[in-house]
């Protein structure tokens, strides 16, 4: 099968900080693809540079049969291909539906009101947010708030979805919902790539693990072969103490 | 949207009872004045806020489409066209500008924007001050003297002013609407959910622009004489910013009770205390800031919940989408 997204020797550089060097992977189709690594090691860059937020300084990124090097987002969303914030970001103003309707409005595939509505509920529906649809999304817990990233996001049709940790800041329980909401949308044939700092979490879901350290990528491959390699376990904790 | 839906009725009923207004008082040429100028406000204020309340761009540079406008009519008319048929290409003309403009100027954000659009209308201002061949400079343009009737004008004003706001009323329940709604509360999120947040900008630029622009030739063709320091001046810029935040910022009643309240104060006191109107809005906007950031609209709409709090809530679901 074709990759859902192919990374060729991507880099970007702030003037004289390399952020990611290099980096060239496969996103398989219809898997599930965990980015891990240390605070800074360049990973959101990396999320950023796909959903075409930033341009990269060199290197390409191909989407399906389609090169979206230094596409604009709204374009990349429109492609099929969207990004959840680490940072949750909804708008605060808008209802819990009409957040999600303005995803369903304009993503993938330009749709009429009504069918956009429904795509709307549909997406509200599944993430468990349906019973909230008309508050504001300022009143959400974060868990909610995450859920409300989430929604959105399926709510454009995506056929990527890059989730940039969605269960930072959520409690056992709540991420233990989260999990299986990451993998019912799996089940509906989403290919995820997704940014993970709680490693039982990526272990668990992921059917392939990329690391990066210092904008590099070290290690690619199923998550208990990629957590025993000795550069990984360095990247993590540093290097043995010898004596 | 239950808002918007309510306001076309009323909207239309406040229309027919303002256009028979001429017919009642044909000789009542005060009322007629004041009617033609406030409405001229009022479509201004809707206009400019399709950019600034819907989008939330706020500019300070408008004078810049309402002194193209103005130019365009005077200079058409001079030439011979009827004045009816110059309001479309000044529209067309302050559109065009707003494009040129736009497309850099839009890519800024908050203040940083309304800076940039402070500097685009006083370089026009100076630039037709001094392309004195076109404009007349600084002794201005006098116009053809054969005018039609002050109801003549009092009854385009009305037309316009119910156009701009059926225009404002139909982007707020839009698929449009809703995307600069986003792109107001987060551009980047909104780009990220396919909001072509660029276009949408510029379209509500433009649009606004167009009306503002119609809005300019119409006052050339009442005052029958234009000069770059009244159409081009700041203050004329910075009038559609007071109404707006007075009446409501993105509401769309708003610019309408604004642009009344605005003109009813400035008619009343410039004639006595010529400089007293500018205290009144400077202490009107600050109350408005601390107390009712949504303005007299936001103001009308808490005193029409609070007999019916419980009825009141799909209301207010309404006002915050496009809050």
């Amino acid at each position: 099968m074709t990759p859902a997204l192919v990374l060729t020797k991507v880099t970007k550089r702030f003037g004289g900080l390399q952020a990611v060097q290099d980096v060239t992977a496969e996103i398989a189709s219809g898997q599930i693809t965990g980015l891990i690594g240390p605070n800074g090691a360049g990973k959101t860059t990396i999320f950023r540079m796909i959903s075409g937020v930033m341009r990269p300084t060199d290197g390409r990124i191909v989407f399906g049969d389609r090169e979206i090097t230094g596409w604009s987002p709204h374009a990349v969303c429109r492609l099929g291909l969207c990004l959840t914030h680490q940072i949750v970001r909804p708008f605060q103003d808008l209802t819990v539906l009409d957040n999600v309707l303005v995803a369903a409005s304009f993503g993938s595939g330009g749709r009429l009101r009504q069918s956009a509505r429904a795509e709307a509920e549909a997406a509200l529906e599944f993430t468990g947010l349906i019973a909230r649809r008309d508050v504001p999304a300022s009143v959400l817990t974060l868990a909610e708030r995450k859920r409300l990233e989430i929604a959105r996001a399926l709510a454009t049709r995506p056929s990527v979805l890059l989730l940039d940790e969605v269960l930072a800041g959520l409690n056992p329980a709540e991420s233990q919902r989260a999990v299986e909401l990451v993998r019912q949308v799996k089940a509906r044939g989403v290919t995820i790539f997704m940014i993970e700092h709680v490693m039982r979490a990526v272990m668990a879901l992921s059917d392939r693990v990329l690391v990066i350290n210092h904008g590099r990528l070290i290690a690619d491959g199923p998550p208990a072969h990629v957590a025993n390699l000795p550069q990984v376990i360095e990247a993590y904790l540093g290097q043995r103490l010898e004596g | 949207m239950p808002g918007a839906r309510a306001s076309v009725p009323s909207a239309v009923g406040l229309a027919v009872l303002l256009a028979l207004v001429p017919f009642l008082a044909p000789g009542n040429i005060t009322l007629l004045n004041l009617g033609f100028l406030t409405f001229l406000f009022v479509a201004q204020g809707l206009a400019w806020n399709i950019l600034g309340g819907f989008a939330g761009y706020v500019s300070f540079g408008y004078a810049a489409f309402y002194g193209l406008g103005a130019y365009t009519t005077a200079l058409l008319w001079l030439a011979g066209w009827p004045p009816l048929l110059t309001y479309p290409a000044a529209g067309l003309l302050a559109a065009a500008f707003s494009l040129i403009v736009g497309v850099p100027t839009l890519r800024l954000t908050g203040p940083y924007f309304s800076i940039a659009t402070i500097g685009v209308g006083e370089a026009m201002r100076i630039l037709m001050l001094n392309l004195d061949r076109i404009t007349g400079g600084a002794s201005g343009l006098n116009l053809p003297t054969a005018v039609p009737s002050k109801a003549w004008f009092y009854l385009v004003a009305l037309l316009v002013a119910s156009g701009a706001f059926a225009v404002a009323a139909v982007v707020r329940g839009s698929r449009f609407g809703l995307g600069l709604a986003a792109l107001r509360m987060d551009l980047e999120a909104a780009e990220g959910l396919g909001v072509r947040t660029a276009l949408f900008k510029n379209l509500a630029h433009t649009l606004s622009a167009f009306i503002v622009g119609a809005c300019g030739g119409l006052y050339a063709t009442y005052l029958q004489f234009v000069h770059p320091d009244t159409v081009f001046s700041f203050t004329q810029s910075i009038s559609l910013v007071l109404i707006t935040l007075i009446g409501g910022l993105g509401t769309l009643w708003g610019p309408v009770l604004g642009a009344a309240v605005f003109y009813a104060v400035q008619d009343y006191l410039q004639t006595s205390y010529p400089t007293f109107h500018l205290l009144v809005y400077g202490v009107l906007l600050i109350l408005i800031l601390l107390f009712e950031p949504r303005g007299l609209a936001g103001l009308a709409g808490r005193l029409r919940r609070r007999p019916a709090a419980g009825a009141g809530r799909g209301q207010a679901g309404a006002v915050e989408r496009t809050g």
